[in-house]
């Protein structure tokens, strides 16, 4: 590509921006601004840059410096930009107070720059005055950040600390059991809620072990000794459920609990229980403290014994749920790529988020943007992809890329706009930073590009690195949702990465965590404690309860029923009914109307004809024929007077053969 | 007696009946809380179960009087009710009293016999009187019919009518005895054990002490709940998809008196609805009539009361 054909692309992007955005300064170090950068020399089609360059090419005064910024219209960007920020996701730039929640590095950015795209942004800022400077505001952000974290631990380990007081003294409770005191009979009784005083016990219908443990012991004392009795039954049958020991269902009788709990140790204080609520609910026996209290000695070992299985369960859980470790990236934060992502994306650039180790990567990936520090396992990797041609994209500093390439990051703030080196003055971008770090470039050396200054160090840099390129940028926070919105830093970011491929790989903290196993996926995903977890309990239940998890049955097989069925039923309704008789009416009146529409369809014909007919149709004596019908036409004709015989199960049959041979069935 | 009495005597009645007939425990106790529940037993299964030892050694230990009918089909009705007979030595007219003039009557392959037959033990088994020549003679109390059939239908053999097996309390299946009940079947048949000589087996009871714990069912109390329980099961059999024609309020009513009998059996003056659920099957599986093709499918009575206790809630229920 020429310099002829660059400065077309120049005169493009001249035109189409915006008159308010032209800042920029003179360059202290030009010299780092000669060469060609391989990533502004990528071979990316674009039809109206062909034109434009037929028409330069005679110009000798074209001899603009290099602009890498130019093979997006800043339209595009513009477009994408709008239709990122306006995401619902994107709750930096929504919400009013995002910048409060999110981060101070909002605020200012939104006081750097001109063009700010999220209004709700700045009238938040504006309403919380934003701190002086990058450096206060971070300490200040830090500051709150950390009350916050400090409240929030305390309040954290403060539940998590009246939890566990609740749940050892209801073990205790559970453990050393309640002693009940019988109330004084001259007292009165507690008036009932509503609930309890309705028709329908509360017992019914509920089936947590633990509230109708509770709930017996208000009733009993209470002094409403039945629902006492009632509950208790309950939580025995509840407790036993949950031991895998009963099926509990309301067709299911005591009886049928107690011949499933035949072989069990628990038959006997069962039996003992139902026996006398039994009493008490169907046999008008009087539900007395002492009734009470002997019901609850028997059911107590064994609901202790469940409740204390949930209550270990519970605690097992709560451990398991504090050690998942996972954490995400949010896209849609401040701090987030949401908006890199999406506009890389509107220029048909595939961007993802790389969860494969780095050892083998792809051929089609063009750029690697590393975000956040990286092992030492990874540089080389990272390394040989930019050897190898590639486009790696660095924002840290890391022992492995500063000894490989030489270039070190500058502990430098710096807030406010960044400037252009002397080579791309005149590219109107009005880029903004607020930095914690620069470049130090070191010694020059061949195919290396500066392309923006935070005073006068460098900021986003690049190098050649063998076939490759590595881009640096100053701060991972210049490609944040919250840095792209302002001025031309999308402008600027996309057309760097673009230029360079199709295929931009993101790569964090989250690369490497990919499964190559079922159980390596459980342990990444911090589900490896839950799991075993489950297993020891499912273990447990098989021991306790037994391996039938399930009833094996035989599948139930739908079966079509034909016609052939349906007659074949209809004739065993006739055989119960001794219906026999009207069978063999009905069916010979029909035979007979058949065989004579076959065998004299013109005219109608006696029984005589009829049957000389079909003597010389089956070669079949006359005589017999003639029996046949006629007997057929008598069961017509004394139908209602005569009894049914097994005669005319024979007569039916023979008129069934005589059906066949004679094709009248067809 | 009070009722721990009755119930214990009915289990030495069951004990004493079952050195007899070994391996049928559960046929006993059914065919005493049919007995206590003033109800006749239909009994089917296959023969050489000891279906008519049973009924000789209940006779025997309940010291009843027994008489047998072997229906066949041309068993007339005054072979089972007695007839009026001219006596020529006195010279006037008697009436001979039928077989059913007893206290335990089994008849034996009740199915062989025709219609009109069977229908002259409609009175006896209703009314437990007989009417003949315009007299109306009373039963023996108690009078109770065990009927035997045999479930393999062959030639020669006529359905219940509907009407007559809804005078059956209960219809009990009877099965094979199990392999140890068999061989101990074996052990006293070696022993010398005769079918035909029931003089061993010990006199437990009593035509009084039937009678009073028949009467005792009157003390056995139920719960509302319990009747709407039993209404429900019944109410749901005549909606029930494979079914033609559900169980009456006949049945209703068996079920709950052999609720009551099945309470006095277990010992206690209430009812649970255990015991109307253990003998659902037996109340209900003959009188329901089943769809054609739900017969073709396999379905059954039986399945069809599984399927009404499935969903029938049980009163008072924990769940």
């Amino acid at each position: 590509m020429s310099r002829v054909k660059l400065s077309g692309m120049l005169a493009l992007l001249v035109i189409g921006s915006l008159p308010a955005a032209v800042h920029a300064t003179p360059n202290d170090d030009p010299s780092r601004s000669m060469s060609l950068s391989p990533a502004a020399s990528s071979d990316v089609e674009q039809p109206e840059e062909h034109e434009e360059n037929q028409e330069d090419e005679d110009d000798p005064s074209a001899e603009v410096p290099l602009s890498p910024f130019s093979s997006i219209p800043r339209e595009d960007v513009e477009r994408s930009l709008s239709r990122a920020l306006s995401s619902p996701d994107a709750s930096f730039c929504n919400e009013k107070l995002a910048a409060v929640r999110d981060d101070p590095l909002l605020c200012s950015l939104s006081q750097l720059s001109v063009r700010q795209r999220c209004p709700g942004l700045r009238a938040a800022c504006a309403a919380k005055p934003a701190p002086s400077s990058a450096s206060d505001s971070s300490f200040a952000g830090s500051l709150l950040g950390k009350g916050l974290a400090t409240v929030g631990n305390l309040v954290f380990w403060l539940v998590l600390l009246v939890l566990l007081l609740v749940l050892m003294v209801a073990l205790a409770r559970i453990l050393v059991g309640v002693e009940f005191v019988a109330p004084d009979p001259r007292r009165k009784a507690l008036p009932l809620s509503p609930s309890a005083a309705s028709a329908v016990p509360r017992h019914v219908g509920e089936s947590d072990v633990a509230r109708l443990w509770s709930l017996a012991e208000q009733s009993a004392l209470s002094s409403h000794f039945e629902d006492a009795v009632a509950a208790l039954q309950a939580a025995l049958i509840h407790a036993l459920r949950i031991s895998g020991k009963l099926h509990v269902s309301p067709a299911q009788t005591n009886g049928d609990y107690l011949r499933a709990l035949r072989s069990d140790e628990s038959y006997g204080a069962a039996r003992d229980v139902f026996r006398s609520v039994e009493a008490v609910q169907f046999g008008g026996a009087p539900a007395s403290a002492e009734l009470y209290r002997r019901l609850f000695e028997r059911v107590q070992p064994i609901v202790v014994r469940v409740l204390s299985v949930l209550l270990l369960c519970a605690f097992c859980f709560a451990e398991s749920g504090c050690s998942n470790a996972l954490s995400g990236l949010a896209d849609g934060g401040g701090r987030g790529l949401g908006v890199l992502t999406q506009v890389l994306r509107d220029q048909q650039v595939t961007v993802r988020r790389r969860i494969r180790a780095l050892t083998e990567i792809e051929s089609d990936v063009s750029a690697i943007l590393v975000v956040g520090e990286q092992s030492d396992e990874a540089w080389p990797h990272l390394l040989k992809f930019a050897e190898a041609g590639g486009m790696l994209v660095v924002t840290e500093s890391s022992e492995a890329l500063a000894k490989a390439t030489n270039v070190h990051y500058l502990s430098e703030t710096y807030k406010g706009r960044l400037d252009l080196p002397a080579d791309l003055q005149k590219v109107p971008l009005e880029l903004s930073a607020v930095a914690r770090h620069a470049l130090d470039l070191g010694a020059a050396v061949q195919g290396e590009q500066t392309y923006a200054l935070a005073g006068k160090h460098p900021y986003v840099a690049e190098r050649s690195y063998g076939d490759g390129t590595v881009l640096y940028f100053g701060d991972d926070e210049f490609l944040s949702n919250a840095s792209l919105s302002v001025g031309d830093n999308a402008l600027f970011v996309v057309n760097l990465l673009r230029n360079n491929g199709r295929v931009v790989e993101l790569v964090g903290p989250w690369t490497g965590g990919g499964a190559s196993s079922t159980l390596s996926s459980l342990t990444k995903a911090g589900l490896g404690a839950l799991v075993a977890q489950l297993a020891l309990l499912a273990l447990l239940f098989a021991w306790h309860g037994g391996t039938a998890f399930g009833v094996r049955r035989d599948p139930v097989a739908v079966r079509r029923r034909a016609f052939r069925d349906h007659v074949l039923a209809l004739g065993e309704s006739y055989r119960r009914a001794r219906a026999t008789r009207f069978a063999l009416a009905t069916y010979g009146s029909w035979l007979i109307e058949r065989l004579r529409e076959r065998l004299s369809p013109q005219q109608p014909i006696g029984l005589i004809d009829l049957a000389g007919r079909m003597a010389a149709k089956v070669e079949q004596p006359e005589s017999q024929l003639m029996l046949l019908l006629t007997e057929a036409r008598e069961a017509q004709d004394d139908l209602n007077v005569a009894q049914p015989s097994p005669a005319d199960l024979t007569t039916l049959e023979k008129l069934e053969s005589l059906t066949l041979r004679a094709g009248a069935s067809k | 007696m009070n009722l721990e009495q009755l119930s214990n005597e009915l289990r030495r009645i069951e004990t004493e009946v079952s050195r007899a007939l070994v391996g049928q425990e559960s046929l006993v106790e059914h065919v005493l809380v049919g007995l206590v529940a003033r109800g006749h037993v239909l009994i089917e299964g296959v023969p050489g179960l000891g279906k008519t030892l049973l009924v000789r050694a209940l006779a025997r230990v309940l010291g009843l009087s027994f008489r047998r009918i072997q229906f066949t089909p041309d068993l007339m009705p005054s072979d089972i009710t007695g007839s009026t007979l001219y006596s020529q030595k006195l010279g006037e007219f008697s009436f001979v009293p039928g077989p059913v003039f007893t206290e335990l009557l089994l008849a034996d392959e009740v199915n062989r016999a025709p219609a009109k037959t069977q229908s002259a033990l409609l009175e006896a088994m209703q009314e437990r009187s007989v009417t003949t020549d315009g007299i109306t003679r009373p039963l023996a109390d108690p009078f109770l019919v065990l009927a035997t059939q045999n479930p393999i239908e062959s030639q020669g053999t006529y359905p219940l009518p509907e009407a007559q097996l809804d005078r059956f309390l209960l219809k009990l299946e009877v099965g094979h005895p199990s392999q140890a009940a068999e061989a101990q079947i074996l052990h006293n048949y070696v022993a010398g054990f005769d079918p035909g000589e029931l003089s061993h087996l010990t006199q437990i009871s009593s035509q009084a002490a039937v009678v009073a714990m028949q009467r005792a069912l009157g003390d056995i109390r139920i719960a509302r709940e319990i009747i709407d329980y039993v209404t429900d099961i019944v109410r749901r059999t005549r909606t029930h998809p494979s079914v033609s024609l559900g169980a009456s309020p006949r049945a209703s009513i068996g079920l709950l008196n052999v609720a009551r009998a099945h309470a006095l059996w277990e010992g206690r003056d209430f009812v649970i609805p255990d015991d109307v659920k253990s003998y659902a099957h037996a109340v209900l599986r003959h009188r329901l009539q089943l769809q054609p093709d739900a017969e073709l499918e396999g379905i059954t009575a039986d399945h069809c009361v599984d399927a009404v206790l499935r969903d029938a809630v049980v009163p008072k229920t924990s769940a």
